[in-house]
């Protein structure tokens, strides 16, 4: 069943004359205990998308489309539902754990104020259940008084995600919760994530770089370029037979496939390449993929892949 | 944390030391011989070059300027700072007498200042488009504009002369102290607003302040309690030098409405050319600014958990 449904969602930043079109004409679906993957390289719009659907970007954003959670357009509904919304039912863990806490509260306080804001419980038993949900990300309870500053950068993570966990949401937004972490960390930060979305019965995007990481915990993947998803298929079908262009360079790129950078500039967000996003740099590129804008179609593996050379298929419904 | 405080209070120590050489040159290196300024306090006006020389051996003024310094920090440290030369006074007990006004101004122009410019600066920060916080903002530009002193004449000429409510001048209950904190305490405001305003939008962009809107928090909850805390350590910085320069005495406030304070005697000191009480009023002042300084340094580190557990 489906949880969370996307669709043509637009995240424009505009400043001057100049439109950073961030997000373009997103559709997305997470399925009821399914873990997404979104990849892409940097700047494409990924943390951007995990922001949208929290609504946590700044006012003076431009954003549009519908982002249908239970039934209701998170876009429209008003403030007061969204604090219900936001927290309870999604929960993100942001991108850099070391600016995301607070450094002036103890991580004590900053866990255990979801649970005096939202459910109204005493101090004393926030602190249990703070306890609680410190012990399972595997930080030691006893030092729920102390500051951000006084804990590494793996730990700051899984403070972060016991934050994000805190009331275990329905759906989780994971934001490179690997990044910069060394592959002993990362590995059990990865287990911490999937034990956790599976005993609860969570629904997780996943935000990442490391395709390692993707192929161990994602049932789907979406691949991002240049604020739009240019390939959606499972985790499996891309590693094997990864559809787009684009797709192939950067699953060839991987350090250990012997590192191929991808040739050309990445595009600019303001004033994209007509046509396909990709053609610039596209080595199959046709005169169809100068002028015309492709849209999602579906391959042979009933992949979808925005790319005129599976325009063969038939569109997307 | 106590390594931090015992390290500023090293430093304290260094600084202070640099105010007593500091003030030790202000009557060295003032125009003027000293033997003669204090040979005219002495002997008037009319000066035959014995009585200046009289003075110079008798003061110590013919040895060299280390045993001078060495000799007047001896004094000072047990707490001997001379005696006015126009009056005679005890310079130490006379500042004893007129510090607790100053103090007294200076704290309650700090709290006027800071009750006025934190909910202000607040206010322009988190609505910076509605109509009460171009209110605010045009307040703090025109209170920066506005001198202390012009300000001042016109608070005694509205309340004093006009509306007779306020004594204009002068020393004595809570009517007295009215006009000159208010005089002081909102023209700090307007700088202290600013102040505010500016380090409130820095915090309001940090990262943590989505976590917490991610949360689900409300904008109270948030603006209260996750930003005004950060916000708040610049401004304990700058208040705490803002306190230190008034424990030196407003020299305006306090002329303008006849305060006796500190800073008044200091002005009144330099026109009688009294060296001595100079020197002591400097010395003073020096000193609290660098104490006053020592004690903002601990409270910033009982604020803000990373120094605390340095
Ligand atoms: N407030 C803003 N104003 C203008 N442009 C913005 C703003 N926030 C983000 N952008 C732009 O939007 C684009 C997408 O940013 P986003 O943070 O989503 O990238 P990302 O895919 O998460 O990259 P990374 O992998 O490096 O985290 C970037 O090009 C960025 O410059
Ligand atoms: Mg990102």
């Amino acid at each position: 069943m489906s949880l969370l449904k996307i669709e043509g969602l637009r995240v424009f930043f505009r400043s001057g004359n100049r439109t950073v079109k961030a997000n373009n004409s997103i559709d997305l679906e997470v399925m009821n205990n399914e873990t997404i993957g979104i990849i892409g390289e940097t700047g494409c719009g990924k943390s951007i998308l995990g922001r949208a659907i929290m609504t946590l970007l700044s006012e003076n954003t431009e954003i549009s489309g519908r982002i249908i959670y239970k039934g209701e357009d998170l876009l429209s509904l008003s403030e007061n539902k969204l604090r219900d919304v936001r927290g309870k039912n999604i929960g993100i863990i942001l991108q850099n754990p070391a600016a995301a806490l607070n450094p002036v509260l103890s991580i004590g306080d900053q866990i255990s104020e979801v649970f005096r804001y939202h459910d109204k419980m005493s101090k004393q038993d926030a602190r249990i259940k703070t306890a609680g949900i410190l012990e399972m990300v595997g930080i030691d309870p006893d030092r729920m008084g102390e500051f951000p500053h006084q804990f590494s950068g793996g730990m700051k993570q899984r403070i972060m995600i016991a934050m994000g966990m805190a009331f275990s949401p329905e759906l989780l937004i994971a934001d490179e919760p690997t990044k910069g972490l060394d592959p002993e960390t990362k590995k059990s930060i990865v287990n911490l994530l999937q034990n956790l979305v599976r005993s609860k019965n969570m629904s997780m995007i996943l935000i990442t770089h490391d395709l390692d990481v993707a192929e161990k915990i994602c049932d789907r993947v979406a691949v991002m370029y240049a604020g739009e998803i240019i390939e959606l298929a499972s985790v499996n079908d891309i590693l094997a037979e990864p559809g787009h262009p684009y797709t192939q360079v950067l699953l060839s790129s991987l350090p250990k496939k012997g590192l191929r950078s991808i040739s050309g500039e990445s595009p600019s967000l303001s004033s994209p390449p007509s046509g396909c996003r990709f053609h610039p740099r596209c080595e199959y590129a046709m005169d169809i993929c100068k002028q015309v804008h492709p849209d999602m179609f579906l391959t042979d593996i009933e992949t979808e892949v925005r790319c005129f050379l599976y325009n063969g298929g038939q569109d997307k419904p | 944390m106590l390594k931090y405080i015992s390290k500023r209070i090293f430093l304290v120590f260094f600084v202070i030391l640099g105010v007593t050489i500091v003030t030790f040159c202000t009557m060295h290196f003032a125009p003027g011989d000293p033997e003669e300024v204090i040979a005219i306090a002495r002997y008037g006006e009319d000066l035959t070059q014995e009585q200046i020389d009289w003075v110079k051996v008798t003061e110590g003024f013919d040895a060299p300027v280390y045993i001078q310094y060495m000799k007047w920090l001896d004094h000072v440290l047990r707490l001997d700072l001379g005696q006015s030369l126009v009056t005679s006074d005890d310079v130490l007990e006379e500042i004893t007498i007129r510090f607790p006004a100053t103090m007294l101004l200076a704290f309650s122009s700090l709290i006027i200042s800071l009750t006025i410019a934190i909910p202000a600066g607040i206010i322009v920060a988190i609505k910076k488009n509605a109509i009460i916080g171009q209110f605010f903002m045009t307040g703090s530009l025109i209170g920066v504009s506005i001198p202390n002193f012009w300000l001042g004449l016109l608070l005694i000429w509205l309340f004093a002369y006009t509306l007779h409510l306020l004594p204009s001048y002068g020393y004595g209950g809570i009517s007295h102290l009215i006009l000159p904190a208010v005089t002081l305490g909102t023209s700090m405001a307007a700088i202290t607003t600013r102040l505010t305003r500016s380090s409130m939008l820095d915090v309001l962009n940090q990262e943590y302040i989505v976590t917490a809107k991610a949360k689900g928090l409300d904008n109270r909850t948030i603006i209260l309690k996750h930003a005004l805390k950060n916000a708040m350590l610049p401004i304990i910085t700058f208040a705490g030098m803002q306190l230190g320069f008034l424990l030196g005495g407003s020299v305006i406030v306090e002329t303008i409405f006849a305060w006796p304070g500190i800073g008044k005697l200091l002005v009144d000191s330099i026109y009688a050319r009294d060296f001595s009480m100079v020197q002591g009023c400097v010395l003073i002042i020096g000193v609290t600014f660098a104490l006053t300084n020592l004690a903002v340094d601990i409270a910033y580190a009982f604020l803000d958990p990373r120094i605390r557990y340095e």
